[in-house]
């Protein structure tokens, strides 16, 4: 590497300086302070020192010479100092001697940065920690370090990791680790493979934890606000023998439900209600959310403004939510905005059940299966929104409409 | 809310309650106190409830003791900690010893608050930290004031307990801002959990808090890791119960201040974790803190003499690295 010297600026007005005479000579060894050569600015003469050991390489200006502040006055090699340095030191060392006593007086102690302690890295170093756990498992820190299975210094992770990789195989490992087993169970100092975990597993009745995804964290939520409402439950049924001679592949019972209940919603503003601190909100439209499942996830899609929407295109929407909850794609905005909520597992052959209201809505219908022309609807509602006054007189609607072939056939005509 | 603003808010309130509270201090009553703690309190309680003194620190002191044997609550404003010096024979061998040699029949209901601490350019005799000092006489209860919550809750309690406390603020705090919980009381003497993690505890105290919080985005996130970060708060008698819940899950110690190493207070922790704690220390306990100079003058000199959050990043890291982390 190379240093170069500059003018430097000895003064606010300094612009150029006079080089009065060089204190070294090409060759020399300098090392951090030596005086370099005196310069005159326009104020005074004064010394320039080299910040860097080295060997001088060349000096650019000859004495008497004027150069600009901030040129290259001389160039020091400083690669070299240490080949040289041998050689040098006797030489400077004798001149050098009386002139460096008085300049060390000047200087203020030395102050020692606070942290530059460096201590070599021993093997056998370990945290107080990491030994004490080394000792319950009978390892040797220093023979790990050795052949490298073990950092230096070794905390209390790295012994458990060597621990378990000595000890354990990998797939005993992966047990433990799904079970969350604690590897202190098992025997020290003996290898355990993946056949002694299971029996172990199995010898204790141990529990596979199972972690709660996002969307069951937010289902505990919504059902544990739910159990808290002031619910109260109608339990009727409808005679779906007129609907029936209208179901299709399409045109399902739940699809006509659907319809139905929002016909019925739009007579009965209570159950377009929602609750909330501030009051009540009545909704203009007739949306409500529908329980759908795929396994263990569980959705209650919206379906909007029911009142407005043909029974094709209910159709169509309920197709679209069953193809989003199966890519388990339903967006939060397919969430929202539901008064009033249908579960229907009477499809699947249960002939009564109540349900939990979903959110905000006033209340839920729970649809059971077939039986003699009949199937049975039980209410769960909000009383602080729907007094069973209300929700008597929103059954008898619904019990009629059920059977106006009217309904029906507007609603397939309806496109 | 600032900081000052929670002071004056817990000097106004206890004054209000109590008649025997007093201030008195340099420029406390007219002017509202150098760094405006007592701003609007002597027009509402007037000049023998907040009483301008002479530039002595050790008569303010002194006057203060004598108050309080009288029966008077007094709290004594000093300007700076360096000033506080000379009142150092006041505070030491009376406000902390007149309890314990006359047999608990004198109490000293009374608080000497003053700041400390590197501000901007103040120069080594106005940056001083003597926390060290203070927190290590026994018959003081010394608290560190670093949050605006806890200055609040914590002047409060120190005005009406009966035991003499010294409240330790920082110069460049007063303007902090922050949120005051008025209706959850506090315990002064707890240290304070200002952000949880598993596997770093980080301790710290007056401005050095917000330094560390500052470094800590980074340091989790180059590490890998993350940080507890504790407050001590009171600095005598210190909260060991939660340093050692905490050290126990983490099993590693950094503590940062900004008084110079050599004698610094945080010694006193890692000497405590190292003799108590030893064998759930995962790695070996980790100081930053001022370097062992006067506080230089120069700006730049100045910051090098004291932890800044990117020095504590880089000191963390580094130890961090070293330690397997």
């Amino acid at each position: 590497m190379v240093y170069e010297i500059m003018m430097p600026q000895l003064s606010d007005s300094m612009e150029e300086g006079k080089l009065i005479s060089w204190k070294v000579n090409i060759g020399d060894h300098v090392s951090v302070g030596d005086v370099m050569a005196d310069v005159e600015s326009d104020k005074a003469i004064m010394e320039v020192q080299s910040f860097k050991d080295g060997i001088v390489k060349e000096l650019k200006l000859k004495e008497g010479d004027i150069a600009p502040v901030g040129t290259t006055i001389a160039v020091i090699d400083t690669s070299q100092k240490e080949e040289r340095t041998p050689a040098k030191t006797e030489r400077i060392d004798q001149p050098k001697a009386p002139q460096t006593q008085p300049t060390s007086i000047k200087q203020p102690s030395v102050i020692q940065p606070s942290s530059t302690i460096s201590i070599a890295q021993i093997e056998g170093f370990a945290s107080p920690k990491a030994k004490a756990v080394a000792a319950k498992y009978g390892l040797d820190i220093a023979k790990l370090q050795q052949k490298g299975q073990l950092p230096i210094p070794a905390n209390e992770e790295a012994i458990e990791k060597a621990y378990r990789r000595r000890y354990f195989t990998p797939k005993a490992l992966q047990w433990i680790a799904r079970y969350h087993l604690s590897i202190d169970a098992f025997e020290k100092g003996k290898k355990h493979g993946e056949k002694e975990v299971l029996a172990y597993i199995e010898e204790h009745d141990i529990p596979l934890p199972k972690p709660l995804d996002p969307m069951h964290k937010a289902m505990i939520t919504v059902v544990t606000e739910s159990a808290q409402k002031p619910v109260y439950h109608i339990y009727d049924a409808i005679d779906v023998t007129v609907l029936k001679e209208y179901e299709s592949e399409q045109r399902t019972v739940t699809v006509w439900l659907i319809k139905l209940i929002g016909e019925v919603m739009m007579h009965h503003e209570s159950f377009r209600t929602t609750l909330k601190e501030s009051g009540l909100q009545v909704w203009p439209n007739a949306s409500i959310s529908v329980a759908m499942a795929d396994g263990e996830a569980l959705y209650m899609p919206v379906f909007k403004d029911v009142n407005k929407k043909s029974i094709k295109e209910i159709s169509k929407i309920l197709k679209d939510f069953k193809e989003k909850v199966k890519s388990q794609r339903v967006l939060p905005d397919d969430l929202e905005g539901a008064t009033f909520g249908i579960s229907n597992l009477g499809m699947m052959g249960v002939v009564r059940f109540d349900a939990l209201i979903y959110k905000d809505a006033s209340g839920i219908a729970a649809i059971g299966s077939e039986t003699e022309g009949k199937i049975s609807i039980t209410l769960t509602l909000d009383h602080r929104i729907i007094n069973g006054y209300q929700a008597a007189e929103f059954m008898e609607r619904l019990k009629v409409l059920a059977v106006d072939a009217l309904f029906y056939k507007k609603g397939i005509e309806d496109v | 809310m600032l900081y000052r603003e929670a002071l004056n808010r817990a000097i106004d309130e206890t004054m209000a309650i109590d008649s025997n509270i007093v201030v008195l201090g340099e420029d406390i009553g007219r002017y509202g106190g150098s760094y405006r703690v007592t701003e609007g309190l002597f027009a509402k309680y007037g000049e023998k409830r907040l009483m301008d003194t002479p530039i002595a620190e050790m008569s303010i002191v002194g006057n203060a003791i004598g108050m309080a044997i009288g029966g008077l609550r007094p709290i004594a404003e000093l300007m700076t900690v360096n000033f506080a010096l000379l009142a150092f024979d006041q505070i030491i061998n009376h406000m902390a010893k007149l309890h314990y040699m006359s047999a608990g029949k004198i109490t000293l209901p009374m608080v000497v608050r003053f700041p400390q601490g590197v501000s901007k350019q103040l120069a080594s005799q106005h940056s001083e930290s003597y926390e060290q000092m203070l927190a290590s006489v026994p018959g003081l209860i010394v608290l560190a004031v670093s949050d605006v919550n806890y200055a609040y809750h914590a002047l409060k309690k120190a005005i009406l307990m009966d035991d003499p406390v010294i409240v330790i603020e920082h110069e460049l705090l007063y303007n902090k801002k922050g949120n005051v919980d008025f209706d959850r009381d506090i315990d002064p003497l707890k240290a304070r959990i200002v952000k949880e993690g598993d596997d770093i505890t980080i301790v710290s105290y007056l401005k050095m808090v917000d330094d560390v919080m500052e470094a800590v985005p980074q340091i989790e996130e180059k590490l890998g890791k993350q940080c507890e970060v504790i407050d001590l708060c009171a600095l005598n008698p210190i909260d060991y119960q939660t340093l050692a819940l905490s050290l126990k899950k983490t099993g590693r110690l950094v503590v940062v201040e900004e008084d110079h190493k050599k004698g610094g207070f945080g010694s006193q922790v890692i000497s405590w974790a190292v003799e108590e704690l030893f064998y759930t220390l995962d790695a070996s306990p980790l100081r930053i803190a001022g370097e062992d100079v006067p506080i230089p003058y120069n700006r730049k000199l100045e910051l090098a003499s004291i932890p800044t959050p990117d020095k504590i990043v880089a000191r963390i890291v580094t130890w961090g690295e070293q330690n397997g982390l």
